[in-house]
């Protein structure tokens, strides 16, 4: 087409043209290459910014302050992301073992449950008579038990008359006696 | 307190070899140099890059102590953070992305500081003008030019959404490539050439900041 003939580029396609020039259509494209008043105008844009550039770096003031390196330069010895990888993968097996281990109701350490249930009532109900048979023998916590450890044979004795006495010793029971022999 | 060492600013304070390239298979050879704990290639990548990226802290702090100041922490933490690093051609875009992260932190601390204090300064107010020791001028006249170009500046890029004004500033400003900026922002290209695109069509709609760069560049 005839350059004379094309429509100049519109202010949408100069800017284009600026920007990403393979991305104007292809008549868009011959039109630039053949028309010098579109390539003029896009030239103006582009001095117009290059002169927007070259005045801000010259109003910029001089770097007074150099860059000043450390003389032992240690680049962070970061671990590589693999590391984390196996670690985590690591951590993740570990969970899965101790879970496996340990799981109420499913760990290994719970017995197996070939056993028959009536031999495992039959070891609750031998734990519990053991515990009934301790506090047959002596009902009294452990805290008392403790006290009365220290006391000898006739001590106790003693002990346990002045804790229960008998109804002779009693204030009240000697009282009450005695005003029925009085009667 | 550590040890430090001074890096040349340029070829005329350094040595004849220590000269700033463009050619990104030679930067990636320091860098791959440094990663290995060359100082030489260490040094070589400072003296290529501080300028730059001081002028990019610059153009959007403003101040030139701050800009200085934190050019030094994005070059130790550019170093610090090499190793992870994957490709060393992409160093130049790397450092500018963490610059980016660094000024965001600036603008974080100093908005939490005006919380606490009674004037208010925000992302939008802070550092528009450069202050009058910082603004690189010598005469009353060229101050007075580039406060003016400070504030067209100023004025345009307000009219910009932030990743707008990022896009336009890392491109036009700072030079860097439509890839290059892709890479440091993360973004895809068709992106980036969106932003620029919406960017230049309000910097065209700006005719008197073209008239003032057209007066002061003829």
């Amino acid at each position: 087409m005839n350059t004379n003939q094309q429509a100049h580029l519109n202010e949408d396609q100069l800017l284009w043209a600026f920007v990403d020039k393979a991305g104007l259509p292809d008549a868009a494209q011959a039109h630039l290459a053949e028309c010098p008043l579109c390539r003029g105008q896009k030239q103006r844009l582009e001095n117009d910014l290059a002169a927007l550039g070259e005045f801000a770096g010259e109003s910029v003031p001089k770097l007074q302050k150099r860059v000043q390196l450390p003389l032992e330069i240690s680049p962070s010895r970061k671990l590589p992301g693999w590391y984390w990888q196996a670690a985590m993968g690591t951590a993740v097996a570990a969970l899965l073992v101790i879970s496996v281990i340990w799981w109420p109701g499913t760990g290994l350490l719970v017995p197996d449950t070939n056993t028959p249930v009536t031999a495992w009532d039959q070891q609750d109900d031998e734990k519990f008579m053991a515990q009934i048979r301790v506090l047959t023998e002596n009902d009294l916590p452990q805290v008392y038990l403790d006290i009365s450890e220290g006391l000898d044979s006739g001590d106790s004795e003693e002990f346990i008359d002045f804790v229960v006495p008998s109804l002779d010793q009693d204030s009240l029971s000697y009282d009450f006696a005695n005003r029925r022999s009085l009667s | 307190m550590s040890k430090i060492e001074t890096v040349p600013l340029n070829s005329d304070q350094g040595a004849t070899s220590d000269r700033v390239t463009d050619t990104v298979s030679e930067i990636a050879g320091w860098v791959q140099n440094a990663k290995r704990g060359s100082r030489h290639a260490c040094n070589r990548l400072v003296e290529q890059f501080q300028e730059k990226i001081f002028r990019m802290v610059f153009y959007r702090i403003r101040s030139r102590s701050d800009a200085e100041d934190l050019t030094q922490e994005i070059f130790l933490q550019a170093f610090k953070s090499l190793p992870r690093l994957k490709n060393e051609e992409r160093f130049k875009s790397w450092l500018f992305s963490i610059a980016i992260n660094r000024i965001r932190d600036y603008y974080r601390k100093k908005k939490l500081r005006s919380f606490f204090m009674t004037s208010i300064e925000s992302e939008e107010s802070v550092g528009r003008t450069p202050r009058q020791e910082d603004d690189g001028g010598t005469g009353a006249l060229q101050r007075v030019i580039r406060k003016d170009f400070w504030q067209q500046v100023g004025i345009l890029l307000d009219k910009m959404p932030r990743m707008e004004r990022e896009v336009f500033t890392l491109r036009f400003m700072d030079q860097l490539s439509i890839r290059e900026v892709s890479q440091a922002l993360k973004k895809n290209e068709s992106t980036v050439k969106t932003h620029l695109y919406r960017g230049i069509q309000k910097f065209r709609k700006e005719a008197s900041m073209r008239n003032f760069l057209q007066e002061v560049i003829s």
